[in-house]
């Protein structure tokens, strides 16, 4: 059956490899962190979104990180915002009954997303201010999560990637390509959650904290790895080809069909058909006393 | 409040934990797959006095497909005189039953129907009243829109040559993959449940599950452990547990393979995957406490495996409860860390039915010598969305804890087309 | 700039959406445009049937005419094809000889010479030392010559004899019968029987169950009428009758002369000693040893090795399989039907 071996090369891959990327990343987070705190200064004004982009340190053992934030702020939802949000979760709801046979995944979808909102409604529709969060420290937050999945990712490509027999050059692609994937789309993440929070209200936390953040990067993650295990290694597994050309007829066309037992045997009674039974198992008898030769 | 919070983040941590450890059975599994020493003593097995076989192919308004799963028993390299087929007809209301008929006259003494018009309703039941009627030493399942190769019953048979096994399981390929996304989904979960997982559980000498068909199972080990459950909603499930802990051995072959029609409509899928947390659950209620006292002292390995495996449609609904509480905690003002977060996200896109995770389909694909579906691995996630609310659904029903619910009859919905007409008796060749 | 932040945060989206995209494009391309939305193809036809290649070789020389009178110069697919016989016999090459080869006669071939694609033999084949073979198919006995390489497969329409130091890697298959010398490497052989030396290993003989004395496992559980299960191991008395099958935790012992009329599955070693006899068949997940004088029906499964001493394991009727990842069979071993070899099979001394 077809498989890999260990050799010292898939070791390194392993452990070697990741540790190269983390050391990599971890050299690269203050040009990066300026960079996005160029990239939310540029945008912050356009946006209208008041306040300064702010810094906080995140602390990773000796080290400090100047993690960029907007100190725009959020607020309580008004009735008007509730009566919107409850409008848009029961439009999500009732919609996704309408989506069926192929699209009924996407009305699950929106089932889900309604649900998760639904949460958030009563929430807000019961409790009272002021919310646990605010904008400013969800967005600091949502970076550091983003920052620490920066770090670790490379990890999570190895165990998951780079134990496969692709080549040095792939393995490296993988990891640099989710790195930079993720290097982009975090800060954008970050400012779309923000001007969505700081116009919508609160009520649009929960649901972009629950499923638009980490679940968002984890999907990036396995689009990513998919299109990776797509491609050729030139190794063991890519000896395996095992697929027709074509799809096969339902019956294979090149298999005989079975030939009916002939009508004159059919005619035979049933005693007379376990006769002729009989005599087969005999003559099996007689081939396994010796007295007849290999069949 | 402060007690709510207490109760949501222990439940987060069980919740964590229990998705922790089938994630990284799994990766275990897949590492086995891809570097360990795989067993299949029997697949060489090519020559011997084949023992006696008793063909078993439920049939339940199978008017569609019928005749090509016969065709294909019939042309098998099976000695044809140790070789019985029996199309078990429960109550068909489609013209089943006359052609099972027509195949008992042009091939009498091969084909024997066991037309059934009373008795407990259902897969089971059925099979356990014809199973009733034969002696042979080795019974086979084959669902009736399977088209086995020629050689494939010597290959499930000659597991069976071991005197410890107690059932055998083969490899079951959707053929009908590239009809939609749904089909090419589950043609995913196939290759992982298949390729790596009941594989790995093979070379590791855990439980590998008997499917119910492209399968068989031993008259002597099912009479010792007392048949076949009639009431259950999933015999297969049902009947490898109780061979496990009578110390029998289930056996897994990756290379006796066949083809099968997966669901190709969502709505279809739903009614298997509820039809499947059921029955598994049902499993579980029986006989997770007399596995986990192991009186039989099996394998501790084997214990764990099993519990696993009977917990397996019990996870979305653990998932389910792990959103929940990541739900209270956020409003609660603790929203999880990264890490509880993560290992829940990456946990939605495990496939359903074996919940198995994406790194294992991409294994498995690659395995198969597949490379390009598994592009598709990021849209797990609509599959598994799907699959959670139907196995939610169904583990809240009574059928999955409950005692003696009636069973109906279930099963997917044949979609293949007619057969040409060929002729009349004689002129099928 | 845009205008208003309505319209910055539209394009912000946008950005987003598209980055997000991105990685998903290999799916949807995928999705919409499958180019792997096919079936697996399910076991191929060669399994189980180890002389697949040799019959679509014959196939092919009936299409191509190499078995008529005369032999085309080149096949369909434009391969040169080379006669070699008394007349005009092949003249030894460093090089391998990537030609097709048709045997007219039974002409030795060259010493040490290499055959890059496969040979037909139309006559017997009486191979010189050292040859190497791509595939060969005898239409009549092959006798393969000292130290000779099948590379895939060789199959002979009668008998197959090789001689010593000689490796059989792929298939080795014969109609009749296969006879291995010493030191020979194989993996899957098949035939009608299958000899170490070409000596008749006299068989043991079987006597009524009712000769014996009844062997009864005084401990264990039963699991069905003639069916035990034994924690531990199981030695089956000298000169007993078993009657039953028996799966045991440790070692099982055929002893000498003993009878057991089922299949043993041990979890650890299977020894069969001198003069047993098992109408059965035989599973270890350890080593399973076949002593000389032994005769066991079969199949014979080990997960570990086997040893084949000089043991009858089949007969002519019931042709049966011996398949283990290691194999040795040693001179007088004698089986009707499959010998396979996973990883490594050997003839010794």
């Amino acid at each position: 059956m077809i498989g890999l071996e260990i050799s010292w090369t898939l070791l390194v891959d392993l452990f070697v490899l990741p540790m190269m990327f983390a050391v990599a990343m971890f050299a690269l987070l203050d040009p990066l962190m300026g960079a996005w705190r160029e990239f939310f200064n540029a945008i912050r004004e356009p946006l209208g979104l008041p306040g300064v982009v702010s810094t906080r340190v995140f602390e990773v053992g000796p080290l400090g990180v100047a993690i960029p934030y907007f100190t725009a702020g959020s607020f309580w939802p008004e009735p008007r915002d509730l009566q919107t949000g409850w409008l848009v979760t029961v439009v999500l709801f009732a919609v996704s009954f309408f989506l069926k046979d192929r699209w009924l995944p996407f009305g699950y979808l929106l089932r889900f997303l309604s649900a998760i909102q639904l949460t958030a409604q009563l929430w807000f529709t019961f409790a009272a201010p002021p919310f646990t969060y605010d904008l400013a420290s969800y967005t600091a937050g949502l970076l550091i999560c983003g920052v620490v999945i920066l770090v670790l990712s490379p990890f999570l490509v190895a165990f998951t990637f780079h134990i496969f027999d692709f080549l040095l050059w792939q393995k490296v692609a993988m990891g640099t390509l989710l790195l930079a994937h993720l290097s982009v789309l975090l800060p954008l993440q970050a400012a779309v959650h923000t001007w969505v929070i700081h116009r919508a209200s609160l009520l649009a936390m929960p649901m972009l904290f629950l499923v638009f953040g980490v679940l968002l990067d984890v999907f990036v993650y396995v689009a990513l790895y998919g299109w990776g295990m797509s491609w050729r290694s030139g190794g063991v597994l890519d000896a395996v080809e095992r697929r027709p050309p074509t799809m096969p007829a339902r019956y294979p066309e090149g298999r005989p069909r079975p030939t009916p037992t002939p009508q004159s045997v059919r005619a035979i009674t049933p005693i007379g058909s376990q006769i002729i039974r009989a005599l087969g198992y005999g003559s099996m008898l007689v081939r396994r006393l010796g007295l007849g030769g290999r069949p | 409040m402060n007690t709510l919070v207490a109760f949501a983040n222990i439940g987060l941590w069980v919740c964590i934990v229990i998705l922790a450890i089938y994630t990284l059975r799994h990766y275990f599994f897949t590492l086995n797959r891809l570097f360990g020493r795989h067993r299949q003593p029997f697949v060489d097995v090519i020559q011997a006095d084949w023992p006696s076989l008793v063909v078993f192919v439920p049939a339940h308004n199978e008017e569609r497909v019928i005749r090509d799963s016969l065709d294909a028993l019939l042309t098998c390299d099976y000695p044809e005189d140790r070789l019985k087929i029996v199309p078990v007809d429960d109550r068909s209301t489609d013209d089943t039953r006359n052609i099972l008929k027509e195949y008992a006259e042009n091939y009498p003494g091969r084909i024997i129907p066991f037309l059934r018009d009373e008795g407990i309703p259902g897969k089971a039941a059925a099979l356990a009243d014809a199973m009733a009627l034969h002696q042979d030493e080795i019974f086979l399942v084959f669902d009736a829109d399977y088209i086995p190769g020629e050689r494939l019953l010597k290959q499930l048979v000659a597991p069976f040559f071991d005197a410890e096994v107690g059932a055998v399981m083969g490899r079951v390929v959707p053929l009908n993959v590239g009809l939609s996304l749904l089909t090419r989904l589950l043609d995913l979960e196939r290759a992982g449940g298949y390729q790596v997982d009941q594989q790995a559980r093979m070379n590791l000498r855990l439980v590998p599950q008997y499917g119910g068909t492209v399968g068989g199972v031993r008259r002597a080990a099912l009479e010792h452990v007392g048949g076949w459950n009639v009431d259950s909603l999933a015999e297969d499930t049902d009947l490898t547990v109780r061979l496990v802990i009578a110390g029998w051995e289930v056996v897994y072959q990756n290379r006796s393979e066949c083809y099968e029609e997966v669901p190709e409509t969502w709505e279809s899928r739903i009614r298997q995957i509820k039809r499947w947390a059921k029955g598994h659950n049902q499993a579980l209620r029986r006989y997770v406490a007399a596995l986990l006292t192991n009186r039989s002292r099996l394998p501790l390995a084997q214990v764990l495996d099993g519990a696993l495996l009977l917990g397996v449609f019990v996870v979305p609904l653990v998932l389910a409860v792990g959103w929940l509480c990541t739900i209270i905690l956020f409003f609660a003002g603790y929203p999880p860390e990264w890490g509880r977060f993560t290992v829940l996200a990456i946990s939605s896109f495990n496939t359903v039915g074996n919940f198995a995770a994406f790194f294992q389909v991409a294994a498995a694909s690659r395995l198969d010598g597949s490379r390009e579906r598994i592009r598709m691995l990021p849209f797990l996630f609509l599959g598994f969305l799907v699959s959670t609310f139907a196995v939610g659904r169904a583990s809240l029903s009574r059928a999955s804890w409950l005692r003696g619910r009636p069973v109906q009859w279930q099963k997917t919905e044949r979609h293949r087309e007619g057969r040409a007409n060929v002729g009349g008796n004689g002129g099928r060749a | 700039m845009p205008n208003s932040p309505g319209m910055a945060f539209a394009l912000l989206l946008l950005a987003l959406i598209a980055w997000m995209a991105l990685p998903l494009l290999p799916a949807f391309m995928e999705l919409l445009r499958p180019r792997d939305a096919a079936p697996l193809s399910a076991v191929g036809n060669d399994a189980g049937k180890l002389t697949y290649f040799a019959d679509s070789f014959t196939k092919r020389a009936q299409r191509e005419g190499l078995l008529g009178t005369m032999v085309p110069p080149r096949l369909g697919d434009g391969t040169p094809v080379l006669s070699h016989s008394q007349a005009a016999p092949l003249v030894k090459q460093r090089k391998p000889i990537e030609d097709m080869v048709v045997l007219m006669d039974s002409t030795p071939l060259p010493e040490d010479c290499e055959l890059a694609t496969e040979v037909l033999a139309r006559l017997t084949v009486r191979g010189s030392n050292g040859v190497v073979y791509r595939a060969l198919l005898g239409q009549r006995d092959v006798y393969l010559g000292e130290r000779s390489t099948v590379l895939r497969w060789v199959h002979a329409k009668g008998r197959l004899e090789v001689a010593n130091n000689c490796r059989l890697l792929g298939r080795a298959t014969a109609e009749r019968t296969i006879v291995l010398g010493t030191n020979v490497t194989f993996e899957r052989l098949e035939a009608g029987v299958i000899r170490v030396t070409d000596v008749e290993t006299a068989e043991a003989p079987v006597l009524p169950t009712g000769a014996y004395e009844r062997f009864v496992p005084s401990y264990g559980k039963q699991l069905a009428p003639a069916y035990w299960r034994i924690d531990g191991g199981l030695p089956i008395t000298a000169g007993s009758a078993f009657i039953g099958s028996a799966i045991a935790t440790g070692s099982i012992v055929v002893n000498d002369g003993a009878r057991v009329t089922g299949s043993l599955k041990a979890h650890d070693e299977i020894i069969v000693r001198s003069g047993a006899v098992v109408t059965g068949s035989l599973s270890a997940r350890k080593r399973i040893t076949l002593e000389r004088g032994a005769r066991v029906s079969g199949p014979i499964i080990s997960e570990e090795a086997i040893v084949v001493e000089a043991v009858v394991v089949g007969s002519s009727t019931k042709p049966t399989t011996v398949t283990a990842p290691v194999v040795r069979l040693l001179p007088g071993a004698t089986i009707y039907g499959a010998v396979m070899a996973s990883e490594n099979g050997l003839t010794v001394a």
